[in-house]
């Protein structure tokens, strides 16, 4: 999956897991960028009576670097409390909650929202990631509290339980006196995979005729069709994140490109004492994600961990696991003789690394570019940027009115890889990346595999996953009573 | 959809909109005041001690969200029977 359960420490840890980060311009106000962050994946909604809900003791952040050093220049924090309004019962209600402060919901959760921001000084990082900046980065920021005790709405339980949903979630939409608009809570999971096939060596269900192990091609089966996450969402004036304040209209203002990542942390001890933990010391980060996939698909399985507590001003370490993608090297054994091209390719991946670790420099695709910076192709080349996981967002490109979910490979410059939206077919996306189909961005003499450019896992046209007109944009989840039926 | 502006619902709006100083690490490392009885009383929550070098007698204390680092032979002495079941 993009990041559900992608490490074998955080697959244990699930209301820490970071799955999914988006970052789009918003479309009913292209004065704001839309910041979402998912986590407690591949929920089932039907999870009663102990409904899914943010950790209490879980630190998690949106992450904005915006002068290409892949340290935080701005970050929204999240911290959850859970309260027990009832202590004799056994339910998560006892009543129709209709409303979110409705005294039937027994458990309801509130959040706090903080702002920091990182200020000129002489303690930024060293490049050397992996949290050792952590320290410094603390002397030269300033935490702004914006709101406390904002309230989350509770899961989606059934027609008695929650009669009136999506009201009662968009009571739980709350604009901040600072400019920012927030919602955290349930949400159905926007993301789409056939796990069930690629996960057994590689299968693509569309092409699993060709596939080593050969079975009859078949339709793509979403894993996730029916599955809740918990969305952590902020709208924010793009003024407030880019590096100069300003609200850029030109693609190639060096101010123009953000980089966005999500992240969760959690005290580095806790104690066990009467079925209770208590968590103590300072936050250590244990799951990140800026572009969809990486720690999944390029970083091997004894890194995954260590990857997670990193940092991306640290990702140098990464860069030879995306310019030769063991996954690259997979697709002609897997797939005889359908990718000979992308078999005989004997170069680092150039265009793997701008997509991923560098962004892409003007004069790549006609029009665009995402480097934070605006930095040249020569800059990328000649070591000027630093490598680093992030979601880049070039917030002058406006946001597109059709959006096409196979984004700037298919001509839609407001659509991943610059930033994601929830629409953007991110696996059909970098598989065809991975397939060559970009290779010739950097390397005009190669000629992709006829198969680089139509292979998917067949998941993208799923009727059942909507998404709302306004934010936090993320569909209404699945409704426990529904599940199964 | 409506949208409503539920802000600070019961909380504390004081706090709202307030810098405030980020946390230092080791922020009780060269404070020599003696604790006031408030400060004192704060102390209800388990402390964890973790050990960064033993041969440098060098430890980690992890107290609410904070980490103060000391240094204390005799402590290394403690624990070292401690641990070789001569406490």
């Amino acid at each position: 999956m993009s990041s559900h359960r992608e490490a074998p420490t955080i697959s244990k840890d699930p209301v820490a897991d970071n799955t999914d980060t988006y970052a789009f311009v918003t479309p009913d106000d292209p004065s704001m960028v839309t910041l979402i962050t998912n986590y407690l994946p591949a929920q089932a909604a039907n999870g009663g009576p102990n409904f899914y809900e943010f950790g209490d003791d879980v630190l998690y952040s949106i992450h904005v670097d915006n002068d290409g050093d892949g340290v935080p220049d701005v970050t929204y924090e999240f911290r959850f409390t859970t309260e027990i309004r009832n202590d004799n019962t056994f339910l998560y209600n006892v009543g129709p909650i209709t409303s979110l402060d409705d005294p039937d919901w027994i458990r309801p959760q509130f959040y706090s929202v903080t702002k920091v921001t990182r200020v000129p000084g002489p303690g930024k990082s060293d490049g050397k990631g992996k949290g050792k900046a952590k320290g410094r980065r603390r002397k030269t920021t300033e935490r702004t509290v914006l709101a406390e005790r904002v309230p989350c709405p509770p899961c989606n339980v059934g027609p008695r339980s929650t009669p009136d949903y999506e009201t009662l979630a968009a009571e739980a939409v709350t604009a901040l006196g600072s400019g920012e608009t927030v919602f955290a809570g349930q949400r159905a999971d926007a993301f789409f995979v056939d796990l069930g096939s690629i996960f057994d060596l590689g299968a693509l269900r569309p092409f699993q005729n060709l596939h080593l192990i050969s079975m009859a091609a078949s339709e793509g089966v979403d894993a996730l069709a029916n599955a809740n996450v918990h969305s952590i969402a902020i709208k924010v004036p793009i003024s407030d994140l880019t590096v100069d304040g300003s609200v850029p209209t030109e693609v190639d203002d060096p101010a123009a490109t953000i980089g966005v990542w999500g992240a969760a942390s959690r005290q580095r001890g806790s104690t066990l004492e009467r079925g209770k933990r208590h968590a103590v010391g300072p936050f250590e980060q244990v799951s990140r994600l800026g572009n969809p996939l990486v720690n999944e698909v390029l970083i091997p399985m004894a890194d995954k961990d260590e990857w997670n507590g990193s940092t991306p001003d640290g990702d140098s370490e990464y860069v030879p696991n995306v310019a030769r993608p063991e996954l690259a090297g997979l697709l002609p054994v897997l797939y005889p003789g359908v990718f000979p091209n992308l078999e005989g390719y004997d170069e680092d991946r150039i265009d793997l690394l701008a997509v991923l670790l560098f962004g892409i420099p003007s004069g790549v695709v006609s029009g665009f570019q995402n480097v934070i910076g605006a930095k040249s192709l020569e800059q990328v080349l000649g070591g000027e940027v630093t490598p680093a996981d992030l979601l880049r967002l070039n917030v002058a490109v406006p946001p597109a009115s059709d959006p096409n979910p196979l984004g700037l490979v298919a001509g839609d410059a407001a659509g991943y890889p610059n930033g994601r939206r929830l629409v953007d077919d991110v696996t059909t996306i970098e598989l065809r990346a991975i397939a060559g189909v970009t290779i010739p961005l950097v390397d005009p003499s190669y000629t992709p595999d006829g198969a680089a450019s139509v292979i998917e896992d067949g998941t993208r046209d799923n009727p059942g996953r909507t998404f709302l007109p306004g934010f936090p944009f993320i569909g209404t989840p699945y409704s426990g009573f529904d599940a199964g039926t | 959809m409506a949208i409503s502006r539920r802000m600070f619902v019961g909380g504390s709006a004081a706090a709202v909109g307030a810098t405030v100083a980020a946390p230092s690490v080791a922020r009780a490392g060269g404070d020599d005041r003696p604790p006031t009885d408030e400060e004192v009383a704060s102390i209800d929550q388990p402390i964890l001690l973790r050990v960064i070098d033993a041969a440098e007698h060098r430890f980690e204390l992890l107290v609410g969200e904070e980490s103060v680092e000391f240094s204390d032979a005799k402590l290394t002495r403690v624990l070292a029977r401690a641990a070789g079941g001569r406490s």
